[in-house]
Order: structure tokens, then C-alpha cells, then sequence
């Protein structure tokens, strides 16, 4: 059986029902494939902009955020620095605990939004040839743009050496803005990763314990509005026409669409699938998140169980650890993040993780020893910052997005080729990795609408 | 004809004069030319005693010299040897189009020739050759149409107008060209095999950015940008090697008779009302001319010879973020007897260019940026006497080579130099296994010590930054921080690692294009 649509999104998290949703509001055919139900392995999401609120009228589903406390960092040694989403909170923060870039904050901050260049060159990636305002017009720019443009192609390490002295700060930056993409302080184009991090959509939210979790809302407001579900594994996608892309099921079932969507990489990844090119893309590596179980409940770090925490010595471990991804190894000293979930479990994520592993006979996939030694080192860094923890542990649970079989998952040409031929498959567009998942999604499906 | 007056407290003001160009290496030498062509009276400055820069011959041992800096030619503009005449000063090629042997690490070679696209024809293995060929057309293509961007002071607009006339495939073509990742193009291009390895090589050879990183597969485009004698994307050796073209930018610069000064140097330029009025010396004395070129590095110009206080914010920080981390390595040997092995015996006459194993290739990026030298080197090699003549001995044999990625340091001590040394010569053999027995004589030239002999700092010769990042610090050293009368060809105007003269030939071209326009003509 073959169904024909405008546009087919691949994905099971909130940046795809969010662009489906949107996507068949404004009056196109949607069909969302969501092969694997996703098991709830986060806590807090990218914050769901007010536009999207307003054009997908959430506030009729009883659906309620709060944004998440703070960003939080433990060093080594009991070190902590905490920033807040106030400025003034934040420098408040800072003064009290000694550090001395205090005063640079809000300037800082300022200037990291103000990668207009960014933005620009982000929109370059995904943008639809042709099109006045992205095609190849990076060159284009007067003296000033170029400016930032050097800024945001340059890496974060030469940004935050730029403004910043005080290292455990720099850490602190560095951790929470590369962390979710697994990218190394020193790679071209990792400041691009810190202009979006302190955009306003960058600050996450977590659904209110009372009410319904954000994902099961977007799946309601995409079946209200008529997006039609697929739930079997993707077989194959292939190119049927010059104007349209087949994705075939399992189960035979064939969909059309002039479109396919991977509203983030980790939709992409987890249908087996590679995306690159632009610097926010997570290629080459995979990320591991971990459900830890407590025996017995335990008092939240900093007394905080809504605030986002990240574990690094130092800024430039960051480049080790991608270095070591690359390579196929475990990094020795793995950064991660982690958070509470609503039930008192500690959700912790990595993407410093191999997508596959290198020894002696070459690459190989992973296996069942990998994963428990990710989880050992996962759960030991985050013992390493709470001792209590290592005797606390009931019982673990590991998923890894983004494995990669050795001999290669097809590689699309990177996140928004749309319309061309001369790699991968026609109008299958992959989003970057994002801050802003959700609002960069929105954005991009109506660019697509708009034929652009 | 200058006017000569006393200044007060002492020295001399030097008037009369229409154009000062700071620095006399390739791109000063290229504007003072052009700028003594228009008539203009012009003179050119050099703190050091040679003329040429970092690009000047050094004797290796007796009777055997080897050419500092650079050893081929491969994106020096056409339009500055065509205006300037280069061939009539004496610019020749003793290799036109010089063919490229690959060594790889499993023993294998692969042989280019110097026209690509014929290369591409006449590739033995179909599937590959096919492959080959669809991409040297459509990244030849692209390369052909960013030409303008790479030139540093071309008009935004004009680069606008041109993007937006560009056919919809090419637009999306140069969309993924300049974000991607080297090796993602090439894998979407070509099958894996030799081809794949080289070409993977050549687009890291002498950047920051490592081919796995996004924006790599720009330092391709930029090469393949280039032509020698009409031939896009080749590379040459000339008659006397790389110096040759500095000694006819030279020449062309006496036939427009243009004032050349060695040994003076400038302790500041003059900024009245905004506007650059001329320069003072370091060993007293004004020059005065409504026109300052300068081809010196952007924190030396901007920072100490006008002050931070002259200059605007953004652009102070836009010439000072940069914090080099790699550099490329230079080894010349002077070689007794002959080569044994048949292999490198072969191809002598060629560019060799050592290609590291993909991994090999990541791994050595990590390792330098972490401040270790690599086990692995990308080598590029020419026996300079086999391809010309006149530059070799009468019993020694030349090989220059050029290593990269190796680890940035500011002043290297003698223990690194000699890990170095061992790393690049370990890689060398394995295109010239015999070659250690041989060496008789050996020069080797970092970053530092390119720096000392220019009076410039070392990151100044620091491996250079993605090719975007590049044109980007380009267009903004290229305003020359909004004071009028100046204009910039330093390292920071350059876009590529090579002699280009191009940025030279652009600030030359928008002074005479003010100075027309009737803003502050001579």
C-alpha cells in the first residue's frame, strides 16, 4: 500500500511532533514515522517557544512547563559554578562565589548573542539553494558581519579565551553549550554551538509534575490536527521521482512525500541514519544516556532537583574526549550531564561516546560489554562528584543513540540539501543539532511550506 | 623627486612623495608595483636587509642553496603576473605543470598528472576514474566562480550579485563546499581507495582545520582556485625556485621605479584627522604621502604602528583572536650519492606527496593540537635540482619538504627540534627508504625560525585557519580599521597558504580607485 503526503517527518521526539504538527496546521498532508515508542530517558526539553505555543494552541491541552532552576557545573575538588538565566541572578552567583569575570557577564553574553554571522551561516546549511538569502553569501558580507562570521567559524575555545580569564567559568560555558552536541572546544565552528547556547530558546523547561509530559501533549496536538502515524521500522528510503522521496516500511507499507524531515540528528541516528556537514551536526560520534535507579532517595546536588548539571575538570577535555570518540574509543575522563527525573531517578547523558569502536582487527560495532563499561564510567564520573552515590545504585538502564554500523549508515549530505542530486537522496533534509530544537524545526518546515 | 625638510627635534620630513608600501615581501612588492606602474611616486620600505620576506634562498652547505618558505608555486594570481609583466622580469617555469606521486602507508603510489581534469580522463580504474572526474568538474566549477571571493577587497556587493546569479545546482553545490567536512565530500564523491586517501591529504595540507572538521573542504577549493599558465588547479616549480617570483615582483617594482629601502624601518604610522598622512621612521625622520600600503602582519600595523587607540574595538579584536595551534615544518637535505631505491629513483621529477591513512591523518591533527609532535606527517617533497638545473650542486643532491600537521610553539627547544626532525624524516622514508644514509647537510625551518629571520612573531607563520575563518579576517584586515589612505595586504588580508600576490594587487587596485575617485590623490 502507498500513501502520498507533502511531507513525511522522521522522528519520535519533540522537534519532530512539533514541526509535524505545525506542518499539517498550516494545511499540508503530514505523515510522521516514529518507529521505536521512546522511552523516557530525559527530563528536561528545549524550551517550547511562544510562537509555537500560540500556533499550536498547547494551552487548551492543560500542558505546563517550568523552566529549569540553573546550569550547573562541578568541577573537580568541590569546585561548583552555577549561572542562572537572569543576568543579574547570575553575576550575583558569580560574585559570591569568587569568580572574577563577574563583571564581563552580561557584555559576554551580549556578544555571544549578538553572532548574527551565526545564525546566518546556519541558515546557509539548511536554507534551499537559490534562495537570495543563503545559496553560497557568506562571502557576501560587509566588514562588520565578516567580523562575527570570523567569531562563529572560529571555535569556542578562541571565543571564551577572548572574553574570559577565569578558567572554572570558561569550563562551565564550555561544558553546557558543546555538551549536547559532543563537540571539542577546539573544532572550527564550535563558537556557532555558544551564540545559540544563550539564545533565549536555549533555556530548557521540564513539564510540571501534575500535569502531562510535553511529548505526550505534541502527540495529541499532532493526531488533532489530522498527522497521520507510522510506527514500523524504516526499510529503505529512496529516491521515486525527481520531485519525491519513497521511505518503504517493514511491513511494506510505502510512503510518499515531496519532503522527509529528521527534525534533529538523533532522528536520523536512530533510524540508522548519519547527518553532517554543518559544525552544530553530531557526526561521527554517538551519545549515551543513562537511567540510574536509587536504592533509597538522596538529597539533590546543591539542594537543587531542577537544574542541569554538568561534570568536567576542564574545558579541554572536551577536545580529548571528541578526539577519543573519533578515534573509537571510551574517553578516560567522559563528560557528562545530568539531571533528576520527576521520580527521584538521575537521568545522565553523554555524546563523547564512539558511534563505533576501533581495537587491533579494525572497527566493530558495539556489544553488550561496551555499554556496561559506558554506564561504569558514567555512573563513576557521576560518583566521583557524589560519593554517596556508588552504594546507592538499584539498578541501571543504557540506551545509546547513534551507534553506527563499521561498514558505514549511509550519509546524507548534510541537514537542508534540499533539491539536488549529486549525493545521498533528493529533499531529505536533516537538522543540526540545535539549543533550540524545537523552535529551529518550526522555522525550517516553513520555510520548506514556503517553497524556499 | 622628493622634497627633504628638517624636523623639529631632529630627523628629516621627506615629502613629495604619492605612496609608502610597508614591507617588501611578495604582496608589498606586488602593491608597490602596481602603484609605480600608475605613476604614482612610490616608496617601499623593508625593516630587514633582504627583500622578499620569509620567501629568499639560503645556503644549505657550499655551493648548494635551498629556497626558504616556499617551494612551489600554486595560487600566485594570473592577473598579477599578466599586469606586472612577471615573465618579462623573468618569472619561468622549470616544471609548468608539475605531476603529484602519492605514497601511501601500505606501499602503494598513485601517480596524478599536474592537468587534473586529463588525470581524471586517463584514471586506470573506471569506477574511480568516473567518480574522478564528476568531481574535479563540479568542484573545479565552484572553485572557478568563489575566485572573487578569495580576493580580499572585492566589492561585497559584486560577490552578492554574482551569488545570486548563480545557477540553483551551483548555489546548493557551494552551500555544502564550504560547511562540510573534507571528508564527507569525498566520501559523498568517490569510492574509497588511494584517490580518496591523496585527495583527503591535499585538503588538510597546511591548514588549522583538519579534514573530518566542518569547513575543510574549503583549503581544496582554494588550491584547486589557483592556475599556473592557464591551467587550473596545477602547480609549478620555477626557474630558481619560489624565489624567482619575488625576484621579478622586484624588478617589475625598480621598472616602475619604485623607491626600494632595505634596513628602514617604520616605528609608526601617521594618523591626522583620521587619515593616514605618512610614516615615522625607527631611526628618526618623517616620510609623508597620502597613501600608506601595509603588506606587515595586522597586530604589528594595527596595534603598534597606528596604537590601540586609533582603532576601532571590533576590528582590534578581530586582528588579536587568533591563537595559532598548528604549524607546517620545513626540512631541506642536502643528499650525497644517488637514490637506491627505484621507487623514489621514479619519481624525482614529480611533487611527492606523502598521504597518511585517514585515522593516521585524525590522529595526528589531535595529537599536535594537543601539543605533541604526530607519529604520523602529511610530507610534500620536490628535489628541486632534478626539476631545475640551475639550483643544484655539483654533488649534492636537494630535497625539500614541507610537514604538516605539527604542534605550535613560540620558540621550540633543542629537544623538540631533533623529535621534529626524527618524525618528519621517519615519514619522508617511507617514499625514500635510503634517504638518512644520505643526508649530508640539513636545515630545519619552523615557524620560529622563519619568524626571526623576518622580524615577525612566529604565529604570524602559524599553520592558517579554515579558509572561511580566513576570508572572513580577510574582508575585516582588509577595511584597514576604517582610517582612510591605508590600505592592508599583510598575512591577515591572505586567503590560502602560498604565494597569491593577490592581496597585494586588491589593496594596490582600491587605493588607485580612491585616489581616481578624487578622494586624497597624490
Amino acid at each position: 500500500m502507498t500513501a502520498i503526503f507533502d511531507l513525511t517527518v522522521i522522528g519520535a521526539d519533540e522537534a519532530s511532533f512539533s514541526a509535524a504538527a505545525v506542518a499539517a496546521r498550516a494545511g499540508a498532508s503530514v505523515a510522521i514515522i516514529c518507529p521505536r515508542k521512546r522511552k523516557n530517558m530525559t527530563a528536561s526539553f528545549c524550551d517550547m517557544p511562544n510562537f509555537v505555543w500560540r500556533r499550536l494552541d498547547l494551552h487548551e491541552y492543560g500542558l505546563s512547563l517550568e523552566r529549569i532552576s540553573a546550569r550547573v557545573t562541578l568541577g573537580p575538588d568541590g569546585a561548583t559554578v552555577i549561572t542562572y538565566e537572569g543576568a543579574r541572578e547570575t553575576k550575583a552567583a558569580l560574585v559570591k562565589s569568587g569568580h572574577a569575570d563577574y563583571l564581563l557577564w552580561t557584555d559576554f553574553v551580549d556578544e555571544m548573542k549578538a553572532l548574527e554571522a551565526g545564525r546566518k551561516l546556519r541558515d546557509a546549511a539548511i536554507a534551499a539553494p537559490g534562495n537570495g538569502d543563503a545559496g553560497f553569501s557568506l562571502f557576501s558580507g560587509g566588514v562588520r558581519e565578516c567580523a562575527t562570521l570570523g567569531q562563529a567559524t572560529s571555535s569556542c575555545t578562541a571565543a571564551l579565551d577572548d572574553y574570559l580569564g577565569d578558567d572554572a567559568l570558561k569550563t562551565h560555558i564550555a561544558a553546557h553549550a558543546l555538551g549536547p552536541s559532543g563537540l571539542g572546544g577546539a573544532e572550527p565552528g564550535s563558537a556557532l554551538a555558544l551564540s545559540e547556547f544563550f539564545d533565549e530558546h536555549a533555556w530548557r523547561v521540564r513539564p510540571d509534575e501534575s500535569g502531562p509530559s510535553l511529548l505526550s501533549t505534541l502527540e495529541t496536538a499532532c493526531k488533532d490536527c489530522g498527522v497521520e502515524f507510522f510506527t514500523k521500522d524504516i526499510a529503505e528510503i529512496a529516491r521515486d521521482s525527481a520531485r519525491q522521496v519513497v521511505v518503504s516500511l517493514v511491513d511494506g507499507e510505502k510512503i510518499k512525500a515531496r519532503y522527509v524531515l529528521f527534525a534533529s540528528p538523533g532522528a536520523a541516528q536512530k533510524t540508522g541514519m548519519r547527518a553532517s556537514v554543518c559544525p552544530l551536526a553530531g557526526h561521527g560520534a554517538a551519545t549515551a544516556v543513562l537511567r540510574i535507579t536509587l536504592k533509597r532517595p538522596m538529597p539533590p546536588v546543591a539542594s537543587d532537583d531542577k537544574a542541569v548539571f554538568q561534570i568536567l575538570d576542564d574545558a579541554g577535555d572536551l577536545q580529548v574526549a571528541r578526539d577519543a570518540a573519533l578515534d573509537g574509543r571510551l574517553p578516560e575522563s567522559l563528560p557528562v550531564e545530568f539531571e533528576y527525573a520527576a521520580n527521584g531517578d538521575i537521568i545522565v547523558r553523554t555524546s563523547y561516546c564512539p558511534a563505533s569502536f576501533r581495537d587491533d582487527d579494525g572497527w566493530r560495532e558495539w556489544t553488550g560489554q561496551d555499554r556496561q563499561a559506558a554506564a561504569r564510567r558514567m555512573t563513576d564520573q557521576l560518583a566521583s562528584r557524589i560519593p554517596e552515590l556508588s552504594a546507592n545504585v538499584r539498578k541501571t538502564k543504557i540506551e545509546i543513540i547513534g551507534a553506527a554500523s563499521p561498514d558505514r549508515a549511509p550519509v546524507f549530505a548534510g541537514p537542508g540539501f534540499v533539491g539536488q542530486g549529486w549525493a545521498g537522496i533528493e529533499n531529505v533534509i536533516v537538522q543540526p543539532n540545535r539549543h533550540n530544537a524545537v523552535a529551529a524545526a518550526v522555522r525550517l518546515v516553513d520555510r520548506i511550506l514556503a517553497g524556499e | 623627486m622628493s622634497d627633504v625638510q628638517d624636523k623639529p627635534g631632529g630627523g628629516r620630513i621627506e615629502g613629495g612623495i604619492d605612496a609608502i608600501v610597508i614591507g617588501a615581501d611578495a604582496e608589498g612588492l606586488t602593491a608597490a608595483a602596481y602603484l609605480g606602474r600608475a605613476g604614482y611616486n612610490t616608496i617601499l620600505l623593508e625593516a630587514g636587509v633582504e627583500i622578499g620576506g620569509a620567501v629568499c634562498a639560503r645556503e644549505l652547505s657550499p655551493g648548494l642553496s635551498y629556497v626558504d618558505g616556499e617551494h612551489l608555486i600554486s595560487i600566485l594570481d594570473p592577473a598579477v603576473i599578466a599586469d606586472l609583466d612577471l615573465y618579462r622580469h623573468g618569472v619561468s617555469y622549470a616544471a609548468r605543470c608539475l605531476d603529484t606521486a602519492y605514497f601511501f602507508e601500505d606501499g602503494k603510489t598513485l601517480q596524478l598528472g599536474g592537468d587534473l581534469q586529463m588525470a581524471a580522463a586517463a584514471f586506470d580504474d573506471e569506477e574511480a576514474g568516473s567518480a574522478f572526474q564528476k568531481f574535479i568538474t563540479d568542484v573545479f566549477e565552484a572553485a572557478a566562480f568563489c575566485r572573487p571571493g578569495f580576493e580580499t577587497a572585492a566589492p561585497a556587493s559584486d560577490i552578492e550579485k554574482a551569488m545570486r546569479a548563480a545557477p540553483r545546482s551551483l548555489a546548493a553545490r557551494l552551500n555544502f563546499f564550504s560547511l562540510a567536512p573534507a571528508q564527507e565530500v569525498l566520501d559523498a564523491y568517490l569510492p574509497d581507495g588511494c584517490l580518496k586517501t591523496a585527495l583527503l591529504c591535499e585538503a588538510g595540507f597546511r591548514s588549522a582545520a583538519a579534514p573530518h572538521e566542518p569547513f575543510s573542504f574549503m583549503t581544496l577549493l582554494r588550491r584547486w582556485a589557483g592556475e599556473i599558465a592557464g591551467l587550473q588547479g596545477a602547480c609549478a616549480y620555477p626557474q630558481g625556485g619560489a624565489v624567482a617570483v619575488v625576484t621579478a615582483l622586484r624588478r617589475a617594482a625598480q621598472a616602475a621605479k619604485v623607491d626600494i629601502r632595505a634596513a628602514t624601518g617604520v616605528a609608526s604610522i601617521l594618523i591626522e584627522q583620521d587619515h593616514a598622512a605618512g610614516v615615522e621612521l625607527e631611526g628618526g625622520g618623517q616620510i609623508r604621502a597620502p597613501i600608506i600600503v601595509a603588506a606587515g602582519a595586522a597586530r604589528r600595523v594595527f596595534m603598534e604602528m597606528i596604537g590601540a587607540a586609533n582603532i576601532d574595538i571590533g576590528f582590534q579584536r578581530a586582528i588579536t583572536a587568533a591563537q595559532p595551534q598548528l604549524a607546517s615544518g620545513h626540512l631541506h637535505l642536502s643528499l650525497k650519492g644517488v637514490a637506491r631505491d627505484e621507487k623514489t629513483r621514479g619519481h624525482m621529477n614529480r611533487r611527492l606527496v606523502y598521504a597518511p591513512p585517514r585515522e593516521a591523518l585524525r590522529r595526528a591533527f589531535a595529537d599536535a593540537r594537543a601539543g605533541r609532535v604526530p607519529d604520523d606527517l602529511m610530507i610534500e617533497a620536490v628535489f628541486p635540482d632534478v626539476l631545475d638545473e640551475e639550483t643544484g650542486g655539483d654533488r649534492m643532491q636537494l630535497l625539500s619538504a614541507i610537514a604538516h600537521p605539527l604542534p605550535f610553539d613560540e620558540n621550540p627547544n633543542a629537544d623538540r627540534r631533533a623529535e621534529i626532525e626524527k618524525t618528519i624524516l621517519a615519514n619522508i622514508e617511507k617514499f625514500a627508504p635510503d634517504i638518512e644514509d644520505r643526508i649530508k647537510e640539513r636545515a630545519l625551518r619552523l615557524a620560529s625560525d622563519i619568524a626571526k629571520s623576518t622580524s615577525a612573531l612566529a604565529q604570524d607563520y602559524a599553520a592558517p585557519p579554515s579558509i572561511i575563518e580566513q576570508v572572513a579576517l580577510a574582508r575585516v584586515a582588509g577595511s584597514a580599521g576604517y582610517v582612510s589612505g591605508l590600505y592592508f595586504c599583510g598575512r591577515e588580508a591572505r586567503i590560502g597558504a602560498g604565494i597569491s600576490c593577490a592581496a597585494g594587487r586588491m589593496a594596490a587596485k582600491a587605493a588607485l580607485y580612491e585616489a581616481k575617485r578624487g578622494g586624497r590623490a597624490a
